[in-house]
């Protein structure tokens, strides 16, 4: 009975820590969503592009943390690149062109990531200092790093909603969520508040795909594995919710770690059934408080 | 003026010659792009009409390939046979997502319907039943006895193409009769002002239902055929990839006009087979042309054609403005 228990304890704290991955990168989508109006499909290349920078930068002998630094800053160049040369334009087209060139991005990632660092799996190792176990009783260990996901996820939700909760810019990207056209009529910088949204929603994507590399395995096409179930965490938590998010975020992994263990055969088709159902109820989502156009 | 007759006795007389002088190679190419014709076709209906844009296409497309597939190999049923099974499956599974799905509209719709095919994909991906990732052979194609005048063998290439092209033409003139009769015109009023149309009393809810049944069968049907044609059908061709491979098509060619679709499948499966051959990496080449496509040219290839013709027309003092 108790072996039974700790094995559930252990598929839970998976469970948050796939649901704290989720939520870190959901958060962005939903930001970029709520605030831009623009689905980024490619928001999974950002996730992608970030796990490989790190691998890059670990493999290049450089610290972790320098290459964790290094990934980031890149992609946030590259991230300001994008939104001034294309997403910007892309917020008063139709959600047609949006999905269409946001997807034309996804094909461009991951091939250029195919021709750079090859069709093959890759994986990173643990950073030393973090490669340990903690004992969570009954003679059992988890790994230090696994638990460290769940803080790192814990941290940055906090800091967000810190960010959304008490900064000038925090207001204005609510007021952005809540009436675009208002917040601009109201003499809001609107392209500054798109910008800023922008790099910091790719930020945490990529940071999320940084996070993820050393216990998931990197290839071309892994972004999409965590944008469909970031998707259904969107729609779930409300547009531009951070509450939502986080609770989605949490329900969407817990759902998919435990199904996976109790019906393995459905276990990818439990989330998206849970979602349907919930949607049926609550078409704007758990926290949404209305429908956007 | 003459342009205008010359060019489809031209596509006709091709479309018909072609299997007398094409290689295997070419006909196998050719009944692709029929398939995925239909396949665009079927969703312009959603997209370039009713402006509904779905992300799971793909799904009822894969649900038609397997009904035949799972069919035959199971029960042992001629797919022959199974050929309205196909397009009713594929409706079934459309009528289950579009009385969620329609409840939603804009940026919504496309992530629901993406979920929706998400369902399906992970359903047969998963399943023993239905052959996991490996999918289903399909043995024989069949054969029927067309009012006792020839024997069409679907395992011949040849018999095969006029099977297919038969039935995208039907499909094609079913599509553009819908779409110039009462429903169809109230389907565009779905697009263009749903609200509108709702206040003047029509149950737009309703009709987009319909409508997204409707797509859904004729995907089901390109599905069948193109199970019929690669004699396996697997998890791949329900996949969000494919979903996003058929937008592709239909915007390319020109969304909302009965040619663009057709025109996208030819033009995207020339690139594959050309550029494919020629580099692995010919998806960065497609990936960069629709960047470009969205941010410079929109309004699809057969629109731009239509324009410069009738441009050209003007000029030259034939077509009266």
């Amino acid at each position: 009975m108790d072996e039974l228990l700790v094995s559930a304890f252990v598929q839970v704290l998976n469970g948050f820590q796939l649901g704290f991955l989720y939520f870190m990168f959901a958060i962005g989508l939903s930001l970029i969503l709520g605030v831009m109006g623009v689905v980024n499909l490619a928001h999974g290349s950002f996730y992608m592009l970030g796990a490989y920078l790190f691998y890059a930068g670990l493999q290049a002998g450089i610290p972790p943390i320098l290459a964790v630094l290094a990934a980031l800053a890149s992609i946030v160049a590259l991230s300001a690149g994008l939104e001034k040369t294309i997403f910007r334009s892309l917020r008063n087209r139709s959600h047609l062109d949006q999905v269409l060139l946001t997807y034309g991005l996804i094909l461009i990632a991951n091939e250029l990531i195919t021709m750079i660092w090859g069709p093959t799996i890759r994986s990173v190792d643990v950073p030393e200092v973090l490669s340990g176990s903690i004992s969570i009783g009954f003679g059992r260990e988890y790994p230090l790093y696994r638990v460290l996901v769940s803080v790192i996820g814990l941290t940055v939700g906090v800091g967000v909603w810190l960010l959304l909760q008490f900064t000038r810019i925090g207001i204005q990207v609510r007021a952005g969520v809540f009436d675009r056209e208002m917040t601009s009529a109201l003499g809001v910088d609107v392209n500054r508040v798109s910008l800023l949204v922008f790099g910091f929603g790719i930020a945490l994507a990529a940071f999320a795909g940084i996070v993820a590399a050393p216990i998931l395995s990197l290839y071309p096409g892994m972004g999409e594995t965590i944008l469909i179930p970031a998707i259904m965490v969107v729609i779930l938590g409300g547009l531009g919710s951070l509450k939502g998010a986080f609770v989605a975020g949490i329900v969407v992994g817990m759902v998919e770690t435990l199904g996976r263990v109790t019906i393995p055969e459905l276990s990818n088709v439990t989330i998206y059934l849970v979602v349907a159902a919930i949607l049926y109820l609550r078409p704007e989502g758990l926290f949404g408080a209305r429908i956007s156009k | 003026m003459k342009f205008q007759k010359i060019i489809p006795a031209g596509v006709f007389a091709a479309l018909v010659l072609l299997p007398f002088l094409a290689s295997p190679f070419h006909m196998d190419m050719a009944i692709r792009i029929l398939i995925l014709a239909m396949l665009a076709l079927s969703l312009d209906l959603l997209v370039g009409h009713a402006k509904m844009i779905s992300l799971g296409h793909a799904a009822f497309f894969g649900i038609g390939a397997y009904t035949v597939a799972l069919l035959a190999d199971k029960a042992g049923v001629p797919p022959l046979l199974a050929l309205p099974l196909s397009v009713l499956t594929a409706m079934t599974a459309a009528f289950l997502v579009g009385i969620l799905a329609v409840r939603t509209r804009g940026i919504y719709f496309v992530l629901i319907t993406l979920a929706f095919s998400q369902v399906f994909y992970y359903l047969i991906h998963d399943s023993a039943f239905t052959g996991g990732s490996d999918g289903i052979v399909l043995m024989e194609r069949g054969s029927f006895d067309l009012l006792g005048l020839l024997v069409v063998n679907l395992d011949e290439e040849r018999d095969l193409y006029f099977f297919v092209l038969v039935l995208t033409a039907i499909v094609t003139t079913l599509l553009y009769l819908l779409i110039h009769s009462p429903f169809g015109q109230i389907v565009k009023g779905i697009g263009l002002n749903a609200s509108r149309l709702e206040s003047v009393g029509f149950d737009t809810r309703r009709y987009a239902l319909v409508t997204f049944v409707i797509a859904g069968g004729g995907a089901g049907l390109a599905g069948y055929l193109f199970a019929l044609h690669q004699i396996f059908a697997d998890p791949t061709l329900l996949s969000w990839h494919m979903s996003g491979q058929i937008l592709i098509m239909l915007v390319l060619g020109g969304s909302g006009t009965l040619v663009g679709p057709i025109l996208g499948a030819l033009l995207i499966t020339l690139l594959e087979e050309y550029l494919g051959a020629y580099t692995s990496n010919w998806k960065l080449i497609l990936g960069i042309v629709l960047v470009l496509f969205v941010l410079r040219v929109r309004g699809g290839v057969w629109p731009w054609i239509v324009r410069t013709a009738t441009a050209r027309g003007r000029r030259d003092g034939k077509v009266q403005p």
